[in-house]
């Protein structure tokens, strides 16, 4: 059934709650309005408002009552309603979600799916685009989820619900309703932890996830046109990454660009170069490369400047492939 | 329950509010009914000397160097028995280290909590955590968090649970004065009070700096004096009962002071006040008390004797419980070190 990836997300949620009545949706408009992308929307309709819960204004109360329930033996998918807004969360997610199995001497895990919305290109200014992964996939005892297409969308909540672990499921809203695809209606996962190589190629490994997979796929057509023939992975899962994919494909080609609308900074590109260094080093032909955002916050007028589009992916494809 | 006045000699100094509710007067005396029978109060008593004397081994323990740190909760021992007896098996507790002899009371074993301390090969949390940093999900108790007042949302969030599973349970949270200053206090009773949770919160305070936090937030609040156990327990109790009803949260402040290594420190000893009341009834007397205190001081030897055997966790517990399963990352990492092994077994010094 041809889905986009809110009606994906949506049709996962009710799928589970249908199949598990521990799962509990609680954030910020979730309920009543359905969530202001309407990814929630109709849930609260059917399951009521104990197991769709309209929550207070507060990331910080809404991450640490997820983690109670978790405790008492709910299976918690609260939403924090954008990205930008999860750092009055962070320290629940850092300092107890993140730690709870590990400091308990795996006593008890706190087992709960952040949902949040991710990325730039609709016009959100400073605080309705960031994209945080590498903050949280920093922090030991966090998974992090990145779906670029509404199969991996749905299939990926699904496991992330089901996954014993703590995940962070990165929503790019920008490709919310732009992104479609066939999706089965019924039940199936997607591994965590699995790359996907949505094209394969010989020349130049292109490592994307998220919006910008698409203006990596858009540059690799274009880098095509030029004689370059591109293998271009969809992460699919930051952390804990494939690097298994990343590695066999860089030992055949030999050359890799990364792309990420986060910061170039400590941005997860440069820990897949220095996973690339160490799993393939001897096997490069030209240095790693990035392409990403600045390290400036996210502009509200400028936004396809900052962002890695494939104007500015080409380049660095063609740089790449050329290099001696 | 009789209100005392501030003025009161065992007020506090003049620090408490004007009007926190007593049972037990400094003599000992019940000026209202006791809450629980005697053989319970004397069960209390019993639980309070454990508690107190575990906390006072452990600063010792940190004084000579065999455990790194301890969080004291001296003073505070009726807060604890009274939260841990008040709460009943399936309701959830939430202490912060200075209470985590509330998990001993309801049942954590004592040579657990010390092989905690020691973080040695026979602790279950496996070394990760600091002493007093507990977690025991056999008897409800949440694990206990390094961070000031994150671990009052994990209370209304396992209440809240229990609300929207329609179980009998509640949560009860444990904190210090410094709970009240931390971000978390606003956001736990600020959800407990819109979304009605059975949880109640129990703080120990000693200074009225700001007297009615709860009516801020919708909740109910109660002042009691936290060196009268009965008090405490009753209070407790009432609350639990209207967490149950469906009738929301309540703040608890038990007011408390200060332990200071002085004589005039004891007209303040819950453990004093209690052995009086029940002494005067015929209940207990010094005999019984030495021979509770011999008993439990036997106990925490052993305990401490079988810890300091134990030694350190294998290496490899470094790496265990990061996520569920392990994953390649840390397989490598793990690998990685045995490689060093024999180089940081050379290199060690000291130890």
């Amino acid at each position: 059934m041809q889905m986009n990836m809110v009606q994906a997300i949506n049709d996962a949620l009710r799928l589970e709650m249908r199949r598990d009545d521990r799962v509990v949706v609680l954030g910020e408009d979730v309920g009543k309005v359905g969530g202001v992308f309407r990814v929630t929307q109709g849930l609260y309709d059917e399951f009521g408002e104990e197991r769709v819960v309209d929550t207070p204004l507060s990331e910080g109360g809404i991450i640490g009552c997820a983690i109670g329930m978790s405790l008492y033996g709910l299976v918690p998918v609260p939403e924090i309603q954008f990205a930008d807004f999860i750092f009055p969360a962070f320290d629940q997610i850092v300092s107890e979600l993140a730690k709870y199995r590990y400091r308990s001497g795996g006593e008890y895990a706190a087992k709960v799916v952040i949902r949040t919305p991710v990325g730039g290109g609709i016009r959100g200014g400073l605080y309705h685009s960031q994209s945080p992964e590498s903050l949280f996939i920093h922090v030991a005892g966090l998974k992090v989820v990145c779906p670029a297409n509404p199969y991996d969308a749905k299939g990926l909540l699904l496991a992330s619900i089901r996954d014993p672990d703590p995940v962070l499921f990165f929503e790019p809203k920008r490709i919310y309703r732009a992104a479609k695809g066939d999706v089965p209606e019924g039940d199936f996962t997607v591994d965590i932890g699995k790359a996907n190589v949505v094209r394969p190629g010989k020349d130049v490994t292109l490592l994307a996830w998220g919006a910008m997979l698409y203006e990596t796929l858009l540059a690799a057509d274009q880098a095509r046109e030029q004689g370059i023939d591109c293998e271009v992975i969809d992460l699919r899962t930051l952390w804990p990454v494939d690097i298994e994919t990343i590695a066999a494909s860089v030992k055949k080609t030999g050359r890799v660009v990364a792309v990420h609308e986060a910061p170039k900074t400590c941005g997860f590109g440069a820990e897949l170069m220095a996973l690339v260094n160490e799993h393939a080093f001897v096997h490069l032909e030209a240095p790693p490369v990035r392409v990403t955002g600045f390290d400036t916050p996210f502009p509200y007028t400028l936004e396809m400047e900052y962002l890695p589009l494939a104007h500015r992916i080409l380049p660095a494809i063609v740089e790449t492939a050329r290099f001696e | 329950m009789q209100s005392i006045e501030a003025k009161d000699s065992v007020a506090g100094a003049g620090l408490w509010p004007a009007d926190v509710e007593r049972v037990l007067t400094s003599d000992g005396r019940a000026a209202g009914a006791a809450p629980v029978s005697d053989d319970v109060a004397v069960a209390m008593l019993k639980l309070m000397v454990l508690v107190r004397s575990l906390d006072e081994r452990m600063i010792t323990l940190q004084r000579e160097g065999r455990i790194a740190y301890h969080t004291s909760g001296l003073g505070d021992e009726a807060l604890v028995v009274a939260a841990a007896m008040a709460s009943r098996e399936k309701d959830w507790l939430f202490p912060e280290a200075r209470h985590a002899g509330a998990a001993v009371v309801r049942g954590l074993p004592v040579g657990a909590y010390v092989h905690q301390a020691f973080g040695n090969a026979r602790d279950a949390l496996k070394g990760h955590a600091s002493p007093d940093h507990i977690a025991a999900p056999a008897v409800r108790v949440g694990s206990v968090s390094g961070i000031r007042g994150n671990h009052l949302g994990h209370a209304v969030g396992a209440a809240w649970a229990a609300k929207i599973r329609k179980h009998d349970a509640a949560a009860v949270a444990i904190l210090g004065a410094g709970g009240l200053d931390a971000p978390d206090f606003h956001n736990a009773l600020n959800f407990a009070g819109v979304a009605k949770v059975p949880v109640v919160f129990l703080c120990a305070r000693r200074s009225a700096d700001v007297d009615d936090r709860a009516v801020a937030y919708g909740i109910r609040g109660h002042g009691c004096d936290g060196t009268d156990v009965f008090a405490v327990y009753k209070l407790l109790s009432e609350a639990l009962e209207r967490a149950r009803r469906g009738e929301g949260a309540t703040l608890v402040d038990a007011w408390t002071q200060a332990w200071e290594p002085t004589p005039a420190w004891s007209a303040h000893d819950p453990i004093v006040r209690l052995r009086r009341y029940l002494e005067s009834r015929g209940a207990w007397s010094e005999s019984a008390h030495d021979a509770c205190a011999r008993d439990v001081g036997a106990e925490i030897d052993r305990a401490v004797q079988e810890a300091e055997k134990a030694g350190a966790p294998p290496s490899e517990t470094l790496f265990a419980d990061v996520f569920g399963t392990m994953p390649a990352h840390l397989r490598a990492q793990l690998a990685g070190t045995k490689l060093h092994a024999p180089l940081r077994d050379k290199t060690r010094t000291g130890e």
